[in-house]
């Protein structure tokens, strides 16, 4: 008898060794309190409101990052929407009745279905995957298959070859696992003269590592023999067959021009299966690089957003502002790949 | 047991009557093609009498895992000599489920084009998933291929309240795409 | 200086990248002449101040609380910017300026908290938290805006009192 499997066990255990993959799809009900977190060592009372800018040296540094474009920066002449946004019915928080939510539960956290089911001790944790009443989901087979993650985002989808336009007001997809897996992601711009933009990547993986593509110094990434990112003849791609290295990543425009003025055009995103995601490329002077889209892997999902940033920047600057500071720099324009 | 040809079944449980799961194993052979080793994709659809996937949540592969109902669960690192792996309990499979169909396709998001007629060898096989001890091998799938983009491998069925195993080495020219189209999985 | 810089790091032992990443902020900070304000205007200048913070503090961030943070500010911009926005009850605009300030990234500081204070082990459990508190947060907004449009006094002041009790100045039931 050949292939005894005596280490089951532990190939069970590395199975989901991803913490999002780990994690139950739905919140248990009446799950246990969390565990105390010191809370009273942070600082709870500071303000979160932005700060007024500092008295420190960033004061110099405004002008140069922060661009004024002629148009307002903080877009207050937003078009009105009159359309409430979309929410996923999962949302659902058995709580047009007013008198739900107006029960606390111990000055903690509420049990909104209190209506049905009295709030256990120990402080109920909200569930919004699984009324209460419902059974608790199951989260293993017999034989140790764990469930998946997979909270509800509540956020916009998109079905095969469905075209949309990524608008303030409706920024965000959210693919299906599928979608998500299958093919590759590939982002193109479509400007009247394309030799006068390009785009370019950065992202962080799985495991930690930032780096960009940005076609002429860094053609794929983050090993170039087994790329996961790539720049086209015409864009970026990311090769989703590799999705569970990927954790974000950010979409931006470079304006080759010395003036570095970006054209007036459009960037698209298209999956394998077709759905074709818009968002305008705004004219105008930038300090050298413009984010674009952003995309968050969640629990296997690729979350996509037009980000409709009103600020340009460095690319430098453009990769702190979203939080990508893992990167060398050799001048602001130039990371080192 | 001799290898089993394409279009052989066998019935599980009339051979083992205790069999409540199986592993289903791919071992496939590149030649050191990297682009062709790194973008082969086993999937694994539980198909309703109808012949559609069950749900989206019904196909399992390297981004979802395990099916909904938790009856199939692809491992993330196969043991062994194979290359990938699935278990199947199958006293935990759905009523509904007529049929688990296992598909080996060739991702398409690399930016190079491969076909699955560059396989040196594919062979697949079962093991009891209690023990592991090998119940079935294929012959080579291999043999036969030239531009295919994705490959049925080999079903799961019910026959009579039984579980059989038939080997099948079906090709697509269309990849994932027609296999998607086949099983109604939404892309 | 990213949100969780600000509430870890208070005294900003940032380095050079991170002031020029503040200058991007400053350009919004400074234009909010009235910070305690919750006039509409003052609340839309802090949720692009509080989306700024929220994009600077990625890496810091599980992606699940950064989408469902964005999905926050998102849905208070739709009411902020809404045919209804100048007739938006005051009930509504102090939720909207303690979900802005206080609820939202009292949320994060909380799962950041626990993560650290507990390690991975926590994070599953912390994660549906955070989960849950944004999702409520953006549900009690819709909800808000909707008792205002309505002109339901009594579901204002349940809708409020609910965030206020759930939220505000309590810690998170992390």
């Amino acid at each position: 008898m050949s292939g005894t499997r005596t280490d089951l066990p532990y190939l069970r255990s590395r199975r989901l060794r991803r913490p999002a993959d780990a994690a139950p799809a739905a919140p248990a009900p009446a799950a246990a309190p969390a565990p105390q977190t010191s809370a009273s060592s942070l600082d709870l009372s500071a303000p979160s409101a932005p700060d007024p800018a500092p008295s420190s040296s960033s004061l110099d540094l405004s002008a140069p990052s922060a661009p004024a474009p002629s148009s307002s920066p903080l877009d207050l002449s937003a078009p009105v929407s009159p359309e409430a946004p979309s929410t996923g019915s999962s949302l659902d928080l058995g709580s047009t009745d007013p008198a739900a939510p107006s029960t606390p539960s111990g000055g903690t956290s509420l049990n909104l279905f209190d209506d049905e089911e009295p709030a256990s001790s120990g402080g109920t944790s909200l569930s919004l995957d699984a009324p209460s009443g419902a059974p608790a989901p199951v989260r293993t087979s017999p034989r140790g298959h764990a469930r998946l993650a997979e909270h509800d985002l509540g956020l916009p989808s998109i079905r095969a070859d469905e075209r949309r336009l990524m608008t303030e007001h409706e920024p965000v997809v959210a693919l299906t696992r599928m979608q998500s897996a299958a093919g590759a992601l590939e982002a193109k711009v479509a400007v009247p003269n394309p030799s006068e933009v390009v785009l370019g990547l950065v992202f962080e993986t799985s495991d930690g590592r930032q780096s960009l593509v940005l076609p002429g110094l860094s053609q794929q990434g983050p090993d170039p023999r087994r790329p996961i990112f790539r720049a086209t003849s015409s864009g970026v791609a990311v090769n989703l067959r590799r999705i569970p290295g990927v954790h974000r990543l950010l979409l931006f425009a470079v304006p080759t021009r010395p003036s570095k003025q970006l054209p007036g055009g459009t960037v698209t995103v298209t999956t394998y299966g077709g759905s074709r995601l818009e968002a305008p490329l705004v004219a105008g002077p930038t300090l050298g690089a413009q984010a674009l889209m952003t995309a968050y892997v969640v629990e296997g999902r690729l979350v996509i957003r037009a980000e409709h940033d009103p600020y340009s920047g460095t690319l430098q600057q453009i990769c702190a502002a979203y939080g990508y500071r893992e990167i060398s720099w050799r001048d602001p324009y130039t990371p080192l790949v | 047991m001799s290898p089993m040809a394409k279009g052989a079944n066998i019935a599980l449980q009339r051979e083992l009557p205790n069999l409540t799961g199986v592993v289903f194993g791919v071992d496939w052979e590149t030649g050191g093609e990297r682009v062709l080793d790194d973008n082969l994709t086993l999937l694994t659809v539980l198909v309703g009498a109808n012949g559609q996937a069950l749900s989206p949540q019904h196909v399992v592969y390297f981004n979802q895992l395990v099916s909904a109902d938790l009856s199939t669960a692809q491992l993330e690192q196969a043991l062994g000599s194979d290359d990938e792996q699935v278990e199947v309990e199958l006293s935990e499979v759905p009523d509904e489920v007529a049929k688990v169909v296992f598909v080996l396709y060739l991702s398409e998001g690399s930016g190079s084009s491969r076909h699955l007629g560059q396989l040196k060898s594919l062979v697949v096989r079962l093991l009891n998933l209690d023990g592991g001890a090998s119940i079935i091998s294929s012959v080579d799938l291999a043999d036969d291929l030239t531009s295919e983009s994705a490959l049925k491998l080999a079903e799961l069925y019910r026959h009579a309240g039984q579980w059989k195993l038939r080997v099948l080495g079906m090709g697509y020219s269309s990849g994932l795409a027609g296999v998607a189209k086949e099983y109604g999985v939404p892309l | 200086m990213g949100l969780l810089s600000r509430l870890f790091d208070p005294e900003g032992s940032s380095g050079r990248l991170r002031a020029q990443t503040q200058a991007r902020f400053d350009a919004v900070s400074q234009s909010v002449t009235d910070p305690s304000g919750d006039s509409v205007e003052a609340l839309l200048r802090k949720t692009q101040s509080l989306v700024l913070e929220i994009n600077s503090s990625a890496g810091d961030l599980p992606t699940i609380g950064v989408v469902l943070a964005r999905a926050v500010t998102d849905t208070v911009r739709e009411v902020l910017t809404s045919g209804e926005a100048d007739r938006l009850d005051i009930g509504v605009r102090v939720a909207i300026n303690g979900t802005l300030t206080d609820y939202l990234p009292g949320s994060i500081r909380a799962y950041v908290g626990a993560v650290r204070a507990a390690g991975a082990d926590a994070e599953e459990r912390a994660t549906d938290a955070l989960v849950e508190q944004l999702t409520t947060l953006r549900h009690s907004v819709e909800q808000l805006a909707e008792a205002s449009r309505m002109r339901d006094m009594q579901a204002l002041q349940v809708h409020g009192r609910f965030l206020e009790d759930k939220f505000g100045e309590s810690d998170l039931d992390l």
